[in-house]
Parts: structure tokens; sequence; C-alpha cells
């Protein structure tokens, strides 16, 4: 079978239009049509078509107009314009405008039938160039890890020596910024990467489960444990273990951890025989240790057996530079997983993702970019399918701040602005001006001088 | 309803070109094929400007006419036929409809001006019967030169290609 398109003719003449769909619909093309330039535009909106007939003479936008709005928007959409014998200028402009060929009606089946040989071999090549294309990305992903910014690229860099040694690792970061996917590079790029890779959430087990998720237990070491079980540390059996949210581990976990790394050997829970374990220690947390440390709430011992190699991963506003990147492969993730046509963003959208602050990092940029991928009417994102993401939230750097704090922080901007003129200042607040006076004693603001 | 083909001549059409139309229907699709009778050409669809028939035109008349006991019907006209976009076809019909339409008018001159033999004329009109009812049968153009359904641009391009389906078209043939 021939590779298959999607077409669209656009013709204000409806015969024009039906010859041409019946001449397709015999090579099983799919194909659609649209009466003028803006029914194009709109179809285009909406799904993406491989190959554009344009007819150059319509009434209202002309088919070269047409055709330069499509190159400017669409640029790997290729346009065969259809112009009448005699113009043949008007085909030159349209070749210099972009077109991939022209026909001139009325036209032999056979000019049309080499036109298309020409087009499918052009498809080819760019589907072969944007499979390159993504491979080269799959190569600056370093697995799944997506970023081509300075600070990526000294993590990518940072991986590979450390992958090199054996000792432990803790990785430090905010959340969201891609702990495990690290970890499981890390793994990969090392010489356990054969053996397994297991990771676990301590956060999100309580100490008992936890225990017994890490060292297993034996038949009826306590109730509910009808079957022997294995731990992780014996599981992992020689690989990398992953251990994330290690601050949330109690005090008790953190000294038979410790012994663990000590002795390399465990005791399941209920039993009394050593078993020998061998595995490499990654850990991951989001807190600060050493402040944990002086508060007496992380050993320090256990912390420098975790800690012997500091691998810190950069929020996503600091590498703001990978923001379009990172839409894009979550853009691509989740039309594919949707199988909706979303392929593009507008530019000031993109803009107001890169300014936004990440407060939850790459995670959260994938939630948003799900989200409106999902509701997405049309194949490309705009402002409002962001909305959710509002400037002025967008500039208030996520604190764990009490509803009082906002308020007050709230007014003194809206002072500020106003330059302390309590009138207009009071009017953007909705109060009148003397209940913003009160406020303003009752807080002890001065004026800034 | 079992397939019969019916072969109906539009107009003056040699009565050889008909028989071995049928006769190749029935040869290559295994179907029953009858010559039917001559129905004359509307004049309604000749174009005064390009001095030829509307192949749409002959094709929309053809559905109005009673051809009861026929699943398909393969027309043969001795004129000239274009659809609007093209300055002509050779043959013409509906992806998975029931009417088709071919023309013996460019089948009788070599792309070179010299003229082929009976024969040869006898036998692009079989082949484009056999694909313009391969259309009818929603069977679309193929990539394989050794087939019905691949598409021949010019006349010399009927010579080369076999009177039979190839193997992927003959599977999506209905059963
Ligand atoms: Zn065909
Ligand atoms: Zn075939």
């Amino acid at each position: 079978m021939e590779p298959k398109l999607r077409i669209l003719i656009v013709d204000d003449e409806l015969i024009v239009r039906e010859s041409l769909l019946y001449w397709f619909k015999k090579y099983g093309h799919e194909i659609d049509t649209a009466a003028s330039g803006p029914e194009a535009l709109e179809k285009i909106e909406q799904k993406p078509f491989q190959l554009l007939l344009v007819d150059i003479k319509m009434p209202g936008m002309d088919g070269i107009e047409l055709l330069e709005r499509v190159k400017k928007d669409y640029p790997e959409t290729l346009v065969v314009i259809i112009t009448a014998h005699g113009s043949i200028e008007s085909a030159a402009r349209a070749m210099r405008a972009g077109a991939s060929d022209y026909l001139l009606k009325p036209f032999k089946p056979e000019q049309l039938s080499l036109v298309m040989e020409k087009i499918l071999s052009q498809q080819k090549i760019a589907s072969d160039y944007h499979y390159l294309k993504g491979c080269l990305n799959q190569i600056t992903q370093f697995d799944n890890i997506i970023g081509q910014s300075p600070p990526m690229e000294k993590l990518y860099g940072i991986i590979l020596e450390v992958a090199k040694s054996d000792a432990s690792i803790l990785i430090t970061g905010e959340t969201g910024t891609g702990k495990e996917l690290v970890a499981k590079a890390i793994h990969a790029k090392s010489q356990r990467a054969h053996l397994p890779f297991v990771a676990i959430n301590c956060g999100a087990l309580p100490d008992s489960l936890l225990e017994s998720e890490l060292f297993g237990h034996r038949k009826g070491a306590f109730t509910g444990a009808e079957h022997s079980r294995r731990g992780f540390l014996e599981v992992v059996s020689g690989g990398t273990l992953f251990l994330d949210e290690i601050g949330d581990i109690s005090a008790k976990m953190q000294v038979d951890l410790l012994r663990v790394l000590d002795d390399k050997t465990i005791f399941s829970v209920g039993s009394k025989t050593p078993v020998e374990v061998d595995f490499r220690l990654i850990s991951a947390t989001r807190k600060d240790l050493e402040q944990g440390i002086q508060k007496g709430e992380f050993r320090e011992d256990f912390f420098y057996r975790i800690n012997v190699i500091r691998v810190h991963l950069p929020p996503l506003r600091e590498r703001k530079g990978d923001i379009p990147l990172l839409v894009d492969h979550f853009m691509a993730k989740y039309s594919h997983e949707t199988t909706k046509h979303v392929d593009r963003i507008k530019s000031d959208a993109m803009a107001l993702l890169t300014s936004y602050d990440w407060p939850g990092n790459v995670r959260e940029l994938k939630n948003v970019v799900e989200r409106a991928v999902v509701l997405s009417k049309s194949r490309t994102l705009t402002l409002d399918d962001f909305s959710f993401l509002r400037p002025a939230h967008a500039a208030l750097p996520f604190e764990p701040m009490t509803l009082k704090e906002v308020e007050e922080a709230h007014i003194l901007k809206v002072l500020d602005g106003q330059n302390w003129q309590i009138t207009r200042a009071a009017e953007i607040l909705g109060i009148n001006r003397v209940s913003l006076h009160k406020y303003i004693k009752r807080c002890n603001w001065q004026k800034p001088a | 309803m079992k397939e019969r083909i019916g072969v109906v001549p539009l107009g003056e059409v040699p009565a050889l070109a008909v028989d071995v139309i049928a006769a190749n229907i029935t040869a290559y699709y295994r179907l029953p094929a009858d010559i039917l009778l001559k129905r004359p050409i509307p004049e309604s669809a000749f174009d005064e400007a390009r001095l030829k028939y509307n192949a749409g035109l002959l094709i929309n008349m053809l559905g109005t006419l009673d051809f009861s006991g026929y699943s398909r019907i393969v027309a043969v006209i001795s004129r000239d036929i274009f659809i609007p976009i093209f300055n002509y076809v050779y043959g013409q019909a509906v992806q998975g409809g029931s009417h088709a339409l071919v023309s013996l008018y460019r089948l009788n001159r070599n792309a070179d001006g010299s003229t082929p033999s009976a024969s040869l004329v006898f036998e692009r009109a079989a082949k484009l019967a056999l694909h313009e009812l391969g259309h009818l049968f929603n069977l679309y153009h193929c990539n394989e030169p050794k087939c019905i359904m691949h598409f021949s641009g010019i006349i010399e391009d009927l010579n080369k290609i076999p009177f039979y389906l190839c193997g992927d078209c003959a599977r999506r043939l209905p059963r």
C-alpha cells in the first residue's frame, strides 16, 4: 500500500473540490475540503494535514495569502497551488512563497499523479527528519531527563561521573525536580545497570510497614504476616536501592539502616539468621537534612553514610530555558496518550509558561500541560488553556503564608502601587478610606520615605 | 444481491470492444457479465467549451436509468470524457459506487502518435474496465506495478499493467 496522506482541498468551486475529492479517494487518502481560505485555516487549526491543494483564485483570502499564512504557522505542511493556464507568474509567486509545486488547470491525470509522487517522497523525507530529530532528543534527554540548559548539561556530566563509583549518593532538590529519574539514570549508567533498581518512597509508608518492606519478615512475625516475605534490601540483590524522602524516616529506622550499611547483613523481622546483602544506596530528600541534624531530628552519623556524594537538582525556575523543550515533550506525550492532535502552542501561552515560577517544578509543568491537552478543543494550546495559571498568581512565589499574611502583602503592594494615596488604594481594594487608614495604623505601617 | 455486471454501450461503440470487456470481467473477477442494450448519450453532458463529455454528469445520468437485475454497471463510450479539473480521463468510477464509465477515445493512439494494433486497443479497453470496476469494489490505487489497480498515467502504462489484481488487492476484494 502507498502511504496515505491527510489532504485538504481548498477551492471556492464545488465542482473542483468534488472532482479532486473523488480522485484522491481512489488512492485511499484521507480527504477534507474547504470552500475558502478562512475555512481552511479553521480546519487546519482543528487537525493537522500533510498536504493542502489550494486554488490561487478565491474571493476574499486568495490562495497566495492562505499559502503564506499556512507556511508561517504550520511550516511542515506541504502546499500545492492550482492556478489557471496563462497565469504562470502567479505560479512563480507561489513557489517563492513556499509552495511545493503548482498545477495549471485543467491538468492531465498523470500530471497530478507526478506531483503526488514528488509530494510523497518529500513527505517521507520530512517524517524521516522528524524521526531523526526524535532520536537526537532521546540522546539529549538522558533517559527521560529533559533539558539542554547549562545546569542540566552540568548535571549530565555529574551523573556520568558519579555512576562510575559505588559510593552512596544523596540527591537533593525541591519536590517535582525529578530525583527518581536521576537516580534511575545513575543506576542505568553504573556497573549495576543489569541488576534491579528498587525504589521506595519512605515518606509514604508508616514505620512498621517500611521496616517489613525493607527487611522482609518471617511467617507469623506479626499479625497478618501469613507468609514469609523477602525484603527489598534482599530483593535488590546487587542492584541499586533508591530511598526517596529519606528525611521522613524515623530515628529507629535510621539506626537500622546505618547498621545494614556498616555490616552488609540484615535480619528479617522475626528471624535470627543473618542474610548478606549487596546494593548501592541512592537516597533523596526535598528537606534540608543539615538543619534536621541541628534540630536533632536526623542522625549525623547516618547522614554522613548516605551523603558520600551529593547531587543537587536545580529547580525549574533556574532553568527556564528548558521549559519550551519540556512543554513540547509533554504535549507529544499526552497527545499520544489521549490520541488528540495537540501539537502546537501559541507564543503568548508559551510566554506565560516561561514566566511562571513553577513551585512544583517539572511535575507541576507536566500536570499543567496534561490538563491543557486533555481539555483543549483544538490542536493549538492558547493562553485560555492556561487561564488557571493567572499571572497575578504566578508572580507570587509559593510560600506557606496565612491568609492574614497574604492580605497584608496584597494591601502593601496596592499602597506602593498607588504611591500611598489612600483614596485611590482604598478604591482598588474595594474598602473605604477610613477602614484602610485604621488597617495601616493597626499594622504600624509608615509611608516609605 | 448477488453480483451481476451489466456492460452498456453509450451511443455508437464497436460491438467487439463491448464483448471483450464483458468476457474479461467474467474471466478475471469470476462474475457473470451481460451486454445490455445500447443507450443514447445525453447531449446535456456535452461541454461546449471543452468539446468533451463530462464524465461526472454521465455517471449521474447512468444512476437515473433502470438496470434492475444488475449490481454494477460498466458503461462504454467512444467519445472523449473529462472531469472538471482534468483535461481528460480514460475512465471514471465513484469509489465504492455502482456505475463506472470507460472511454475508448484515447485508446487507439499511442503517445508518440502512432496507431496501435486493434488487439492492443481491445486489451487496453478491457484493462480500463477491470480497473474502474475495481474502484466500484472499493479497491484503491495500488503501488504494485503488477496489479490492475496500479494507476496508469499515460496510455503506454496501460500496456504494462497485467489484467489481474495483485495478491493484496485480491484479498481486499469483498467476497
Ligand atoms: Zn483508478
Ligand atoms: Zn494491487
